[in-house]
């Protein structure tokens, strides 16, 4: 049994991509929970896509396939954000127009290569088995300024969410603050490619932010358990990965998925199952004590 | 509070010749009005009378084609602390996962340095202004969760914490049942009687005519602004509200 969880330990590789993958989870569990709430995983989605030109320029010229792709998705995350400004049309429009172009500039480039199928599936799946120890330092400093800058600017993202009129009537800048966040969510996604691959990186996303939102009604907490149903989701997936001899990307976002089914169906508040045998058996509906907070105040 | 005493009107907001065009379509037009402070304006109108644009533009959150905001001496081109603005309740995503009191912490977040978190003077505060709207046994429940009038309020909370000098609400009693109204209206009571400018857009006239200090009769220019014995005159509800008369028109006569 012990064997089962060290034997992988062993290998530099796996080591490699267990942190890896710690780090892809705790990032993208925080950025999905504001993905989600923003009714963003569309945008999400393009932005995997239209990192790709990017990618493939700076593998043609044998640059830093990471930093083509941020600035591939920082460009595209900008226009987006100035064409949806037209008010003939909407945010979506921008956003399928550009990641469908973006993609096609992609493939027409990669195509004209002799390696072209192999390059091609290394991007769209991942390959977190390759990850070297300088890929470690730059998806750590990554992770850090993500999750830091989602830290400091915590209110102004809650607030431009919940309630814009508002946020721009107490002085913040809505339209800053999105391209902020789309940017950060660039980082997270171009920084995960490596690890999870371009199809897969959505469910990072949006997976166990979701998954978040049905066990909590606090955003802290969401968050929170987010970043940890991510890098928990990562941590299995790859045992499961390595044991069984199946796709590591594939095999942690089935993790994340069968996590996500178990919550819905079971979690103690809005479970499914779980409602259902309450009403059976007449529970009365637990009074949730939330109010104790601010009667235990100290004035 | 010093400046209130030497100078009255110091929170005194005032639009001169205000005009809005969206488009070719015009959503107010030459709209002048002094609103004092310590007073209770409703602002009264047909449905398309501008009611909501003229509080958008007094808000700093909609630049006039033509014409000024001045508040004091202080001319408004975008939204100022001072002015605190609350929208239509329906702007708000309602599957929010924020409390009751997050809601209300929203208005602290100028006063706190973003590398602190809120800390228990700001959360008295907020359980303070949550205990005027009668709604801090609620302070942790979240806020899809509340009745509408209940909503209203904490919103109503969240803007007291803001401590503006101008309180601009749009449609307040939209949706509130009488006892939520009348509290409402004691609260807008007391922030008038303590300098403040309260301006308040409704479509209920018997209850404006009733609470209000000044009315102010909107059909995308200014119909009457005065009293309300003076301003709701039969010919001016006509004027204001045209053939869609389906108000007490002869009972605000009479009550004349």
């Amino acid at each position: 049994m012990i064997d089962w969880f060290s034997v992988p330990l062993e290998h530099a590789f796996m080591q490699h991509a267990f942190i890896a993958i710690i780090l892809v989870g705790i990032m993208c569990g925080a950025t999905g929970v504001f993905v989600t709430l923003r009714g963003l995983a569309f945008m999400g989605d393009a932005l995997s896509h239209a990192v790709f030109p990017g990618v493939v320029i700076a593998f043609l010229i044998g640059g830093n396939v990471v930093i083509g792709a941020l600035i591939a998705g920082t460009l595209v995350s900008l226009s987006i954000g100035v064409i949806s400004q037209n008010q003939k049309l909407s945010g979506d429009t921008a956003i399928g127009v550009l990641f469908a172009g973006a993609f096609a500039l992609g493939i027409a480039l990669i195509s004209a290569q002799r390696t072209y199928t192999r390059d091609l599936a290394s991007f769209l799946l991942g390959s977190i088995l390759g990850v070297s120890r300088s890929d470690l330092y730059l998806t750590g400093a990554v992770a850090a300024i993500v999750v830091g800058a989602i830290g400091l600017f915590r209110r102004e993202l809650t607030i431009v969410a919940f309630d814009p009129t508002f946020a721009r009537a107490t002085g913040i800048n809505v339209w800053l603050i999105d391209q902020l966040f789309l940017v950060l969510l660039s980082l997270a996604i171009v920084i995960s490619l490596q690890t999870v691959g371009n199809i897969l990186v959505l469910a990072m996303l949006v997976t166990p932010a979701a998954t978040a939102r049905l066990l909590t009604d606090r955003l802290r907490w969401m968050v929170a358990l987010s970043s940890a149903i991510g890098a928990l989701s990562g941590v299995i997936g790859l045992y499961l990965s390595f044991h069984w001899n199946i796709a590591s990307g594939a095999s942690v976002v089935l993790v994340a998925t069968v996590a996500f089914l178990l919550v819905y169906l079971f979690s103690p508040r809005t479970g499914i199952v779980t409602a259902t045998i309450r009403q059976r058996r007449h529970f009365p509906h637990p009074e949730d004590d939330r109010f104790s907070s601010a009667e235990t105040m100290p004035s | 509070m010093r400046d209130l005493i030497e100078n009255p009107d110091a929170s005194r907001l005032a639009c001169e010749g205000l005009s809005v065009h969206f488009g070719q379509r015009s959503a107010l037009d030459n709209v002048s009005a002094g609103l004092h402070s310590g007073q209770i304006t409703s602002l009264l109108g047909p449905n398309g009378a501008g009611k909501s644009t003229l509080l958008k533009v007094l808000a700093g959150l909609l630049a006039p084609s033509h014409g000024r905001v001045v508040f004091g001496e202080q001319a408004i081109l975008k939204p100022n602390p001072a002015i605190v603005y609350v929208p239509q309740r329906t702007s708000v995503d309602w599957t929010f996962p924020v409390s009751v009191l997050d809601v209300v912490l929203m208005a602290a977040r100028r006063r706190r340095s973003r590398l602190l978190p809120f800390g228990v003077p700001d959360r008295r505060a907020a359980l303070d202004a949550l205990a005027e709207v009668r709604m801090d046994h609620l302070a942790g429940v979240q806020i899809g969760q509340l009745s509408g009038g209940q909503q209203q309020r904490v919103f109503l909370a969240r803007a007291l914490l803001q401590d503006g000098a101008a309180l601009l609400l749009d449609e307040p009693f939209a949706g509130v049942d009488t006892p939520t109204k009348e509290l409402l209206i004691s609260i807008f009571r007391g922030l008038a009687e303590r300098g403040k400018t309260v301006i308040c857009a409704t479509h209920d006239l018997a209850q404006a005519a009733d609470f209000s200090d000044q009315i102010l009769l909107l059909n995308r220019t200014v119909v009457a602004h005065g009293a309300p014995i003076e301003t709701m005159t039969a010919a001016n509800l006509r004027a204001t509200f045209g053939g869609q008369a389906i108000l007490p028109v002869e009972q605000l006569g009479a009550a004349r």
